[in-house]
């Protein structure tokens, strides 16, 4: 799939309204030939060193918002070890039946 | 909805792991489609509702639709796409709900509909001028330079070349009238109108799906040690909300609607607000 010429390589700069549509017309109609999706290796990186900012701040315990704390009016309240995981699924689940 | 998310956090802005969007690609590449409502966003702190129902399917929770449109647990729709489902880590799950991508994807669909539409009203209207005889001296170019708007050139442009060279024009040029009505000599500036607006909706989508939305965000101070400043920050969603609020007109609606499910105290200002998902989802409870 890596060498697919028709691969749509996302890196968050680039995307057209019309990719949208491409991408979007095979996953409900299946109208054209399938157009892969992939991260481009640019953008990994970047994603790569963003997240280990937050890496560092959930191992180093520092308090920032909505990685070691709750979210919204919970944001005083501090967040850690185990709780941290529970609280992804716990905002999933309850935000979708709202 | 999915490739508008992927795509954001592909900014690197987000603090996702790449696995996350490696997953939502996934997703995308083997049909593997969450099931999302249609209803249950107010667009407040984003498109929660909708992207909850995403990143449920990700951790291998909610529902998915198949191949025939019926419903089916997302587990059982990621194990047959041979998809891990996530295990979400620290700011994940907030980086995958609190976005615009939901009012954002189909926006982009029904602008690019209506795109197709105000070509073929073009077209119509150059059919009504001939079928009704009408001139096409109102579409003369020195008329639309003189009053320059972007989209009544291109409609007037578009008139001119579809009623050159027509024989219906041709064959009433001494009929002795004027002008026409409204109706067919104000094409250019009615059409181009809708024009204008599409190509302000076109500039802010295209802007929003290349943008990261959500709060926190990341930014990267020194890389060598995995310093950068987290930033907290407030009103997301607005660019592309401004634009739909335009198309809608439901604007004191939606705010009335916004006002009640957030039981947002009276007298309480927005900016005395907190970030919406765990109170709103308490209020559910």
């Amino acid at each position: 799939m890596e060498t697919d010429l028709n691969a749509l390589h996302i890196n968050g700069n680039d995307l057209t309204l019309e990719a949208v549509r491409d991408v979007a017309q095979i996953e409900v109609a299946h109208i054209n030939e399938p157009r892969p999706v992939l991260l481009s290796a640019d953008a990994r990186e970047a994603v790569d060193r963003a997240r280990a900012v937050v890496d560092e701040i959930v191992a180093s315990d520092k308090v920032a918002y909505a990685i070691t704390t709750g979210v919204g009016k919970l944001s005083d309240v501090p967040i850690a070890g185990d709780q941290i995981r529970e609280l992804q699924s716990i905002l999933c689940v309850h935000t979708q039946s709202v | 909805m999915m490739l508008l998310r992927a795509n954001s956090l592909a900014k690197g802005y987000s603090g996702v792991r790449a696995v996350v969007i490696d997953t939502l690609c996934e997703m995308l590449n083997r049909s593997v489609t969450p099931f999302v409502p249609s209803q249950g966003s107010v667009g407040a702190s984003g498109d929660l509702a909708p992207l909850a129902h995403l990143a449920l399917a990700l951790i291998g929770e909610g529902e998915c639709i198949d191949a025939t449109g019926a419903r089916i647990p997302s587990a059982d729709a990621l194990k047959s796409a041979q998809i891990k489902p996530l295990v979400l880590e620290a700011k994940e799950s907030i980086s995958l709900i609190n976005g615009t991508q939901g009012m954002l994807a189909v926006g982009t669909l029904a602008l690019l509909a209506a795109e197709t539409l105000v070509d073929s009203a073009d077209v119509l209207g150059g059919l009504c001028c001939d079928a009704l005889k009408g001139t096409d001296a109102a579409f003369d170019e020195r008329i639309h330079k003189a009053r320059p708007h972007a989209g009544q050139m291109k409609t007037a442009s578009n008139l001119r070349k579809m009623l050159e060279g027509s024989q219906i024009r041709e064959s009433h040029r001494a009929c002795g009238r004027v002008q026409d009505a409204y109706s067919l000599r104000c094409i250019p500036q009615v059409h181009g109108a809708v024009r204008d607006t599409l190509a302000h909706c076109r500039e802010v989508f295209e802007t929003e799906a290349n943008s990261a939305v959500d709060n926190p965000l990341v930014f990267i101070t020194d890389a060598k040690n995995f310093k950068g400043d987290v930033i907290f920050w407030r009103k997301l969603s607005r660019p592309a909300t401004r634009v739909r609020s335009r198309f809608s007109g439901h604007r004191p609606e939606f705010s009335r609607r916004h006002q009640r499910a957030e039981n947002r105290a009276p007298g309480e200002s927005r900016a005395q607000r907190g970030f919406a998902a765990i109170p709103r989802a308490k209020a559910q409870d």
